[in-house]
């Protein structure tokens, strides 16, 4: 190597040195769009994955066995779904989604889940000293799920080169509580393309 | 590069020995100026570490300021900030992938040291384990599988990254063989059965007996015998027998004799890892190596900065009369000895029950394996860099003798070997396994010398439940 070669190098190290004078900037965006940095499980991911699960579930006999049956919309509780990945997925964003797009098809009742029915039984509990008795809510009113929502997210990852796919698959079943008879399965995928440069100034 | 002991005219040379004389360094390397992070843990001062490790934050060394935060608020019981640093510190891992062009030119002409750091792959895959142990700590045994599930993952993820930095097929072959860990893969098959994955734990299992037969050579370590045990427990009751049978046919050394069988009564099982000593570093030497006047013949700077590879091997020697026209004096680094620990292993007991750890992974043998891998690849850029400064100081001499003096100072002034690592990482590590009734128990730990000694020992509270798992992880420094 000569002189020359040093001159690129050093003037490559001193535009490096300018290229590193950023600072920290911070643009609001809106909640819907998708952006994706590090390839993993995230937001937009969890949206897609409960709506298309809805949308599977709702559509199947299930419901309207149920309405012709009971003369009444089916009372889910979405349970437990269990993260099978080497992600760390926020799970309760997806049960999150899951009520949200459950609620919002009006085909289906919705109750609080064994967490958030502590949080009301406190409140309920506390009705009983310091509300007055025309607005008291009365124990053992509670409705009961017909049906339990129960799922895991699995994954396969494969990488080479800098380049890695990503395909998650998330399964669920619903299952009735008095039965354990499961009367609906779904799964959604969703795939991802991560590519890294190999260069950067 | 010094030029100071250029050869007058040249001097006739045969058989020219090994030209590697070794000097002390002269600047403080990485390792040097932080040993005293070991001091501070050692003494258990958490605050005054965490104090060290955020006063040097920033530049290239930014990865190993994460891992080592996180190393230390793990053994500081902040479980939750751990997390943080270390899932930080993966982040950034995996954001290396990218090269810095600015950087490579700058390690150019001044040194590695302006490369950001980009971790070794036994360093980067004990993430996972001490995330786990941090949240089984927490409580959350789900995010613990998870770690279990990337453990091994990481590994091979910072292998094919090493193997990225690699040119010369024998040192690549040399770095695919750090692609596995016995260890890992059993460290997270008990995670795994301890969630009542058997399938996973089983698969797991096997895994970790391939892993430690196969890398045996390189770790000094031989399957455990409770891994044997492992593979039995799952497999001879989850419906894998015929490929525990296949296992015990090709290697029956995996399995312990029957009268080592500790029985499968009902209870729990603890598992207790201990960590020991400090991982083996690298340290600084300055190489001499000639500069003979037949090297102006070669086609390219990259060929004769490998020919200067080969020249600082041990054994090499001019085959033919040859003068020399410079010593070029470079910074490498080399690999140091390990820090034993004072326990370098331990024993557990409960009632009349009692059991001692095994060897399970020798981190510092990882160490010096991915060293040598890298050598080659280490030793070439050095030269590489050494050729540029030599050029640029030559050039500089050629036009003003003062300028090219000034040159040649400071491109020994920038000279350092890269010797960057984990410092906090232990040397070894072993774990003691023992089956207990269900129940609270006080769980006696013994830490023992190399001579069997027992140079500390303590109590700790266990609740044991049937068909589960105490994982519990200790340090001896």
């Amino acid at each position: 190597m000569r002189a020359p070669t040093i001159g690129i190098a050093i003037a490559l190290a001193a535009l490096a040195a300018a290229a590193g004078c950023t600072s920290t900037t911070v643009t609001r965006v809106p909640t819907e769009e998708q952006i994706d940095l590090s390839g993993r499980w995230n937001d937009t991911d969890s949206q897609q994955a409960a709506q298309a699960l809805v949308d599977q579930s709702v559509a199947t006999p299930w419901v309207d066995d149920f309405l012709l049956a009971k003369g009444e919309k089916p009372t889910l509780i979405i349970g437990t779904i269990r993260n099978k990945t080497p992600e760390h997925i926020a799970v309760k964003t997806l049960v999150a989604d899951l009520e949200r797009s459950f609620i919002n098809s009006g085909r289906v009742t919705v109750v609080a889940s064994s967490e958030e029915r502590e949080d009301v039984r406190a409140e309920r509990e506390d009705q009983q000293q310091f509300a007055s008795d025309e607005t008291v809510k009365a124990w053992g009113l509670e409705r009961g799920a017909d049906y339990m929502l129960i799922g895991e997210v699995n994954s396969q990852f494969d990488a080479e080169d800098g380049k890695e796919v990503k395909y998650y698959q998330v399964d669920c079943y619903l299952v009735d509580l008095e039965s354990n008879v499961k009367v609906w399965t779904g799964f959604t995928k969703i795939k991802k393309f991560v590519g890294r440069s190999k260069y950067k100034p | 590069m010094l030029r100071a002991n250029r050869s007058p005219g040249g001097r006739p040379l045969s058989a020219l020995p090994v030209a590697a004389l070794l000097l002390a360094a002269g600047c403080a390397t990485y390792v040097a100026s932080n040993l005293e992070l070991r001091s501070q843990l050692e003494a258990g001062d958490w605050q005054a570490a965490l104090a060290r490790i955020e006063a040097r934050k920033g530049g290239t060394d930014r990865l190993l300021q994460l891992l080592q935060r996180g190393h230390v608020l793990h053994y500081a019981g902040r479980f939750d900030e751990s997390n943080t640093a270390f899932q930080q510190a993966e982040d950034l891992a995996a954001s290396l992938y990218t090269r810095s062009i600015s950087q490579s030119a700058a390690s150019l002409i001044v040194n590695d040291l302006t490369v950001a750091y980009r971790g070794q792959p036994h360093e980067l895959s004990m993430v996972p384990y001490y995330r786990a142990f941090n949240y089984l700590s927490l409580g959350d045994r789900d995010a613990a599988q998870v770690e279990a599930r990337k453990a091994t993952q990481a590994l091979a993820g910072a292998v094919d990254a090493t193997l990225r930095e690699i040119e010369r097929p024998e040192d690549r072959e040399a770095a695919r063989r750090l692609q596995d860990s016995g260890f890992l893969h059993w460290f997270a098959g008990l995670l795994f059965e301890s969630d009542g994955a058997f399938n996973d734990a089983f698969v797991a299992y096997r895994n970790a007996a391939r892993a430690y037969l196969a890398g045996g050579e390189l770790t000094g370590v031989a399957p455990p015998a409770a891994l044997g045990r492992d593979l039995e427990r799952v497999g001879l009751t989850r419906g894998f027998a015929s490929e525990v049978e296949e296992l015990r046919a090709a290697s029956p050394g995996l399995f312990p004799p029957p009268e080592a069988h500790q029985g499968s009564s009902p209870g729990g099982e603890v598992v207790i890892v201990l960590e020991s000593g400090w991982v083996a570093t690298r340290d600084q030497v300055m190489l001499n190596v000639p500069i003979l006047d037949v090297d102006r013949s070669y086609g390219s700077t990259d060929d004769w900065a490998w020919e200067l590879v080969n020249r600082a091997s041990p054994g090499w020697s001019s085959s033919y009369d040859v003068d020399i026209e410079y010593w070029l004096t470079v910074a490498v680094p080399v690999m140091a000895e390990p820090t034993t620990g004072q326990a370098t292993a331990v024993r557990i007991a409960a009632g009349q029950r009692a059991a001692t750890s095994e060897p399970a992974d020798d981190l510092s043998r990882r160490a010096v394996a991915t060293f040598e891998a890298e050598r080659g690849q280490i030793l070439f850029r050095t030269f590489l860099r050494a050729l540029a400064k030599y050029a640029a100081a030559e050039a500089a001499e050629n036009e003003d003798e003062t300028a090219g003096m000034i040159v040649n100072l400071l491109g020994v002034l920038t000279e350092r070997a890269d010797t960057r690592c984990w410092l906090t990482l232990p040397d070894r590590l072993s774990v003691a396994r023992l089956r207990l009734p269900a129940g609270r128990q006080e769980l006696r730990i013994e830490y023992l010398d190399p001579a069997g000694n027992v140079v500390a020992s303590e109590t700790e509270t266990i609740e044991v439940v049937a068909g589960g798992f105490v994982f519990l992880n200790r340090r001896s420094f």
